[in-house]
């Protein structure tokens, strides 16, 4: 059987922030294992701004793009936009090939505006990579969220559209306060 | 428990309704990870197993996890289930 594309861009390692667990040895060293189990690597281009506010508002976009400090988890840089629209071309190219992206930084905190549904921070996460997705394949689409934290920006992104279920099972009460209970609409 | 949880929540969507499965793919839930909630790698199969059996054109992103070697098996993993492995 002919094994699965992984996304994926030397590029994303270039950014860290000092003794933060979202370091990029995680995703360095995940890519050098799949490499030996011989799955095959694409490169995505970056995401266009008509894409990145599909889902985020405009403001955000430029918020990004400006850089500098967001928050204590999420410190961002100046040239974070680079790395978060690469990482949502990541997922776009995902969605495209029916691949999996492995490239950082992750997105299912990040909300229309930034931090979503009254979470502390953005919880390591710049654009919602997966939302952007979704929203330019434009089909039916059931979410399924396994990272072990809610994803709040997800939920709050797509609550209410008829096209997208959501499915998020995470640790409760835990980072970042949000998704106690089921949620539904529609 | 996890696996119980996420065989309801499937029971609850109109599969017909689905054209495509997006996985928000974050590996923290495992064993001894930022938000442990005790997974193996093998639990990470049987969430591929179950996605896999909905049947339709699945793709994923990276979210969470943070050792590279459980991100790279785990993944493995939850591949080889979609797949039918």
């Amino acid at each position: 059987m002919e094994r699965l594309e992984i996304i994926f861009s030397e590029k994303c390692l270039d950014y860290s922030y000092s003794g933060h667990i979202e370091s990029p040895e995680r995703v360095g060293q995940a890519t050098e294992i799949l490499k030996e189990l011989a799955y095959p690597f694409l490169e995505p281009e970056p995401a266009s701004k008509k894409d990145l506010v599909s889902v985020h508002t405009p403001e955000w976009v430029e918020r990004v793009e400006r850089g500098g400090y967001f928050d204590v988890d999420t410190p961002g840089s100046d040239n974070i936009y680079d790395y978060a629209s690469l990482s949502a071309g990541g997922a776009l190219l995902a969605a495209k090939v029916r691949g999996f992206s492995l490239l950082r930084p992750p997105g299912h905190h990040a909300g229309i505006a930034g931090k979503a549904l009254g979470a502390p921070t953005l919880g390591f996460c710049y654009f919602n990579n997966l939302a952007v997705a979704v929203r330019h394949l434009n089909q039916r689409t059931l979410i399924v969220d396994i990272d072990g934290h809610h994803g709040n920006g997800t939920q709050e992104i797509f609550l209410g559209d008829p096209k997208v279920t959501y499915i998020s099972l995470h640790r409760s009460p835990h980072y970042p306060g949000t998704g106690l209970t089921s949620e539904r609409t529609v | 428990m996890y696996l119980k949880t996420l065989d309801e929540a499937f029971d609850r969507v109109d599969v017909k309704d689905i054209e495509v499965v997006g996985i928000s793919a974050g590996f923290d839930g495992h064993q001894g990870d930022l938000a442990s909630l005790g997974l193996t790698s093998n639990c990470f199969k049987e969430i591929g197993r179950r996605i896999g059996t909905l049947s339709k054109d699945v793709f994923g992103v990276l979210e969470g996890g943070y050792s590279g070697e459980n991100i790279a098996l785990d993944l493995h993993q939850l591949i080889q289930g979609i797949e039918g492995g």
